[in-house]
C-alpha cells in the first residue's frame, strides 16, 4: 500500500522550496525532475511526466498554463489512462511517492477521483508577493527571449492578470481544503521561513514516515522577498474576492497552527 | 379573472377528409381552416398549415401522416379517434404512422375512456395528451375541441405584475395552466401551441443523445435513476422508456406538480421547498438535469439548486443544463436573468467544489428568434461512491 | 431583485454572450477530437501559439549548444546546421517585423526543423551520445 502527498500551491508561492525539504526528507517527486532556471536557482522539482499530462490536459482545453478563469475540463479517455499509468508505476515502486506542480491547483480533485487516500500540503503565499514574483520572470523571459511573447505580453496588457490567476489557483485550493478538511494541511511561505516543523507536522498527521530535515538545509532565506506589497488593482470586485480568498488561507494555516501548539490530535 | 389572450392569433387548421362537408356546416366560431381529402397533396398540405397553430385530424384513415416531415412536424396534432373501433384494430393502423410518432405536445381527442386507456398505456402518453370529447362524430367532436382551444389561449397568466420573484411567478403561473393549459404553464406564456412545440423539438434534438450517453455507461438491468429540476408537468418523463427508468421531478408549484403525477402516475414528483433543499439523499439519481429552469432564478438560488442536484447525483452519474446564455431582461416581463456561459460554468465550478469534469458542450439556435441562443452543458461527477 | 443579477443587456453583451457560448463549444469540439492540428486558414489558438514560440525557443538553445560544444566545429561543416544558423540564430531582427501571418508560417517552420533536427541527432552512435543528455531527452519527449 503506497501513501501519496502532493504539494500544492500557485506559481512562485515556495512550493519549490518546500519541494527541495521533502525531497530530502525522503518524499519521492518523480522519475526525472525539471532542470533549475535562474529565477528558481534550487531547482523546480517538477517531475517532467506529470508536468506534460497537465500541459496536455490544459492545452486540450485551449489553456496554457496561464489560466484566470476557473476552469471546468474536458479530459479525454487517454489523459485519464496516461494519469492510471503514471499512478500505477509510482504505487508498485514507491512507498510514499508525491508530486509538486502549480499546474496541479486544477487539477486536484482528478487526482483525488484516481487517489481517494492522498494527502495534500498547501502552500500559498500573499497574492502581492506571487504576482510580483511571477512579473519578475515573466520580464526577464521575454528580455532573453525565452518561453512565449504571447504569454509575456498578457501579463503587461492585463494589470490584473496574474491577480486572477492567483485568485482561480488559490479558489481551487480551497475549495480542496474545504471538500477534504481531513486530507489537506495548508500552510503559508512565512510559516516556513519562521521554522515551522513542515516534516514534523505532517509525520503527525499523517503518519508518513519522512525524515526530519533542518529547514535551514533546505531552504534559502535569502531567496524569496518576506515584504508584503501594496498590490495594483484595476477591478475593486476582483480586490474584494482576492482578499477574501487570502482570509480564508490565513485562517486554514492558522488551524495548522493551532493544531501543532496544542498537540491535539487531528481526527 | 382578467383575460389575457397569447399575443399570436389561434388558427386551427381541422382535417376533416371525407367529412368536409358535415364540419363546413357545423359552424366552427373563430378563425380556421377546414381542409377536404382533395386539399392533402403535399405542396397543398405545407400551405394550408403555414398557418396554422394547430391541426386536427378528424378523419384519421385518410390523412397522409407521412407528410408531416421537416418544419411541419412542428404544427402540434389532435388526433380524433375513429369511434367503434377497439385498441388492436387502431394500434395495427395507425401505431407506426401515427401514434408512436406523438411527441409530448401532441393529442388525442376521445368520446371513449377505455379506448384512451387502452391507447395510453400502449404508446406510453401522459393523461394530459388527452381532449375529452362526448361526441366523436367529427362535426362535433370539431365544435368540442376548438371551444378547449379557445379556452386555453384565453386563461389568465399572471404577466410581471410587479417586481419579479421566481418562486411566487413559477408557483402562480404553475397553479393557473398546469391543469388546463400546460404548454403555456411550461414553455412560453405568451405564445401557442406550434411555438411552443417548436422550441420543445429543438430541445429534445440536443436532449435526447445526451440522455442516452448518460445512460450508456449502465448495464441494461439496472434501472436508470433520473431526476429533473422544475419538471414543470413532466414533458421530459416521456423521453426516458419507462422500462428502465426510475424518474423524479421536483417543482415549486403545486399545480404542476399535480398535473404531473395525473400524466405519469408511474413517476414521482414532489414539491420543492423554497429553501432548494431536494427531498433526497445524497448519491441517489444517476442523471439529475434541469430544462429552462436555471436562467429563470437569481444567482443565490442557482448555486444552491447547483450543489443540490451534485449532493444527490452519483459518482460517475451526470448534471445536465439546457439554459438561455444569451438573452434576458430585455423587456420588463422578462423573466430570464441574463448569464453567459462563462460565468455559469464559475458557477457550477463553485457549487460543485470542481469536482465535475465537462462531457458535452453545444449551442443551441431557436428558429423564431435572432437574440437567444441556448446551451446545453453536460457534466459528470468525480469521486468514489460514498454509499452503495 | 438583486441589481446585479438583472440588468438590461446591451446589443454588446449579447454579442460578447454569444462569442463565449460559441468559442466555449469550438475548444470543446477540439478537445473532444483529441486536440488535432489546427485547419490551414482557421485563426490560431493562444495554446498553439504558445506552443510554437516555445518550439522556436528550444531549437534556438539546441542550435546554441551544438555550437558551442565539441560537436561546434564539425557542425558548422554540414550545410544544414548552417541554414539552421542562417534561419533562426543570425537573424532575429527579421522574425520581429514579420506580420502575424508570416510569424505563424515562421514558427510552424522552427516546429518542423526542430523536429528534424531531434529526429536526426537521435540516430546512430551521436544518438547515443546525446539521449544521455536529460534536457535532449526532455525534448524529444516533448515534440517527436
Amino acid at each position: 500500500m503506497s501513501d501519496q502527498l502532493i504539494i500544492a500551491g500557485f506559481h512562485r508561492s515556495g512550493t519549490s522550496a518546500t519541494a527541495r525539504l521533502l525531497h530530502r526528507a525522503g518524499l519521492f517527486l518523480g522519475y526525472e525532475l525539471l532542470e533549475a532556471l535562474p529565477s528558481n536557482p534550487y531547482g523546480h522539482f517538477e517531475d517532467r511526466e506529470i508536468v506534460n499530462l497537465h500541459t496536455r490536459i490544459l492545452a486540450d482545453n485551449d489553456q496554457t498554463w496561464a489560466v484566470d478563469e476557473p476552469l471546468l475540463p474536458f479530459v479525454g479517455q487517454q489523459r485519464w489512462q496516461l494519469m492510471q499509468r503514471i499512478i500505477d508505476r509510482r504505487n508498485s515502486e514507491h512507498r510514499l511517492w508525491g508530486f509538486k506542480d502549480p499546474r496541479a491547483c486544477l487539477f486536484m480533485m482528478l487526482w483525488k477521483h484516481l487517489l481517494p487516500g492522498a494527502k495534500v500540503l498547501i502552500v500559498y503565499r500573499h497574492f502581492s508577493n506571487s504576482t510580483y514574483s511571477l512579473g519578475q520572470r515573466h520580464s526577464s523571459d521575454m528580455f532573453l527571449g525565452r518561453g512565449s511573447a504571447h504569454v509575456h505580453r498578457r501579463f503587461w496588457e492585463d494589470p490584473d492578470f496574474a491577480l486572477r490567476m492567483w485568485l482561480v489557483h488559490n479558489n481551487a485550493l480551497l475549495a480542496f481544503a474545504r471538500t477534504f478538511p481531513q486530507d489537506t494541511m495548508t500552510i503559508s511561505l512565512d510559516m516556513i521561513r519562521d521554522g515551522f516543523p513542515v516534516v514534523w507536522a505532517l509525520n503527525r498527521r499523517w503518519n508518513l514516515g519522512l525524515e526530519d530535515v533542518p529547514i535551514a538545509e533546505a531552504f534559502d532565506q535569502s531567496i524569496s522577498m518576506r515584504r508584503v506589497r501594496r498590490q495594483p488593482v484595476s477591478d475593486q470586485e476582483l480586490g474584494e474576492k482576492v482578499r477574501d480568498t487570502w482570509r480564508r488561507l490565513e485562517e486554514l494555516s492558522g488551524q495548522t497552527e493551532m493544531v501543532l501548539r496544542k498537540e491535539v490530535p487531528v481526527v | 379573472m382578467e383575460s389575457i389572450p397569447t399575443d399570436r392569433p389561434e388558427h386551427p387548421v381541422f382535417y376533416a377528409g371525407r367529412f368536409s362537408e358535415e364540419v363546413s356546416g357545423a359552424g366552427l366560431p373563430g378563425d380556421h381552416t377546414v381542409l377536404s381529402d382533395w386539399e392533402v397533396l403535399p405542396a397543398q398540405l405545407a400551405s394550408a398549415l403555414e398557418p396554422a397553430s394547430i391541426l386536427v385530424v378528424l378523419d384519421m384513415f385518410s390523412f397522409p401522416f407521412e407528410s408531416l416531415a421537416g418544419d411541419l412536424a412542428d404544427v402540434p396534432l389532435i388526433l380524433l379517434l375513429p369511434t367503434g373501433l377497439d385498441a388492436n384494430f387502431l394500434a395495427t393502423v395507425f401505431g407506426t404512422a401515427a401514434f408512436s410518432r406523438l411527441g409530448y405536445f401532441d393529442r388525442v381527442a376521445a368520446a371513449d375512456d377505455d379506448l384512451w386507456d387502452e391507447l395510453r398505456r400502449r404508446y406510453d402518453l401522459a393523461q394530459g395528451q388527452l381532449v375529452e370529447v362526448e361526441d366523436g362524430r367529427p362535426e362535433h367532436a370539431a365544435l368540442e375541441i376548438r371551444a378547449a382551444l379557445e379556452a386555453e389561449s384565453m386563461l389568465y397568466a399572471p404577466l410581471g405584475e410587479g417586481a419579479y420573484e421566481a418562486n411566487t411567478y413559477w408557483s402562480e403561473r404553475g397553479d393557473a395552466l398546469a391543469g388546463r393549459a400546460p404548454h403555456r404553464a411550461i414553455c412560453s406564456v405568451n405564445h401557442g401551441p406550434k411555438f411552443n412545440k417548436a422550441i420543445h423539438r429543438v430541445q429534445e434534438k440536443a436532449l435526447s443523445p445526451q440522455f442516452a450517453a448518460a445512460r450508456g455507461t449502465q448495464a441494461e438491468e439496472v434501472p436508470f435513476d433520473v431526476l429533473e429540476i422544475g419538471a414543470g408537468v413532466g414533458r421530459w418523463a416521456a423521453s426516458f422508456e419507462p422500462a428502465k427508468t426510475r424518474f423524479t421531478g421536483v417543482d415549486i408549484s403545486e399545480g404542476m406538480v399535480e398535473a404531473a403525477r395525473k400524466n405519469f402516475p408511474q413517476y414521482r414528483f414532489d414539491m420543492l421547498g423554497e429553501d432548494s433543499v431536494l427531498p433526497y439523499g445524497d448519491e441517489s439519481f444517476d442523471l439529475s438535469f434541469s430544462v429552462t429552469v436555471m436562467h429563470h432564478n437569481p444567482t443565490p438560488t442557482k448555486r444552491a439548486l447547483i450543489s443540490e442536484m451534485w449532493r444527490v447525483t452519483r459518482p460517475g452519474g451526470h448534471l445536465m443544463f439546457l439554459e438561455d446564455f444569451v438573452s434576458g431582461g430585455w423587456s420588463t416581463t422578462s423573466t430570464v436573468y441574463p448569464m453567459s456561459v462563462n460565468e455559469f460554468v464559475g458557477l457550477l465550478v463553485e457549487a460543485t467544489a470542481g469536482q465535475v469534469v465537462l462531457e458535452h458542450v453545444e449551442s443551441i439556435r431557436y428558429q423564431h428568434d435572432d437574440f437567444t441562443r441556448g446551451g446545453l452543458l453536460s457534466v459528470s461527477k468525480l469521486g468514489v461512491a460514498r454509499t452503495w | 431583485m438583486s441589481k446585479e443579477d438583472f440588468y438590461t443587456p446591451t446589443d454588446l453583451d449579447r454579442l460578447r454572450m454569444e462569442n463565449e457560448l460559441l468559442a466555449f463549444e469550438v475548444r470543446f469540439l477540439k478537445a473532444r477530437s483529441g486536440g488535432q492540428p489546427e485547419i490551414a486558414g482557421s485563426p490560431i489558438s493562444l495554446s498553439r501559439m504558445t506552443y510554437l514560440e516555445e518550439a522556436e525557443t528550444d531549437l534556438k538553445l539546441l542550435l546554441r549548444r551544438i555550437q558551442n560544444s565539441p560537436l561546434g566545429p564539425v557542425a558548422r561543416t554540414n550545410k544544414n546546421f548552417r541554414t539552421l544558423n542562417e534561419r533562426y540564430l543570425k537573424q532575429p531582427d527579421k522574425a520581429m517585423g514579420m506580420s502575424p501571418a508570416q510569424r505563424t508560417v515562421y514558427l510552424e517552420g522552427a516546429e518542423r526543423d526542430l523536429v528534424l533536427l531531434l529526429r536526426r541527432l537521435g540516430r546512430g552512435p551521436l544518438g547515443v551520445v546525446f539521449s544521455r543528455r536529460k534536457s535532449f531527452r526532455t525534448l524529444q519527449e516533448r515534440y517527436l
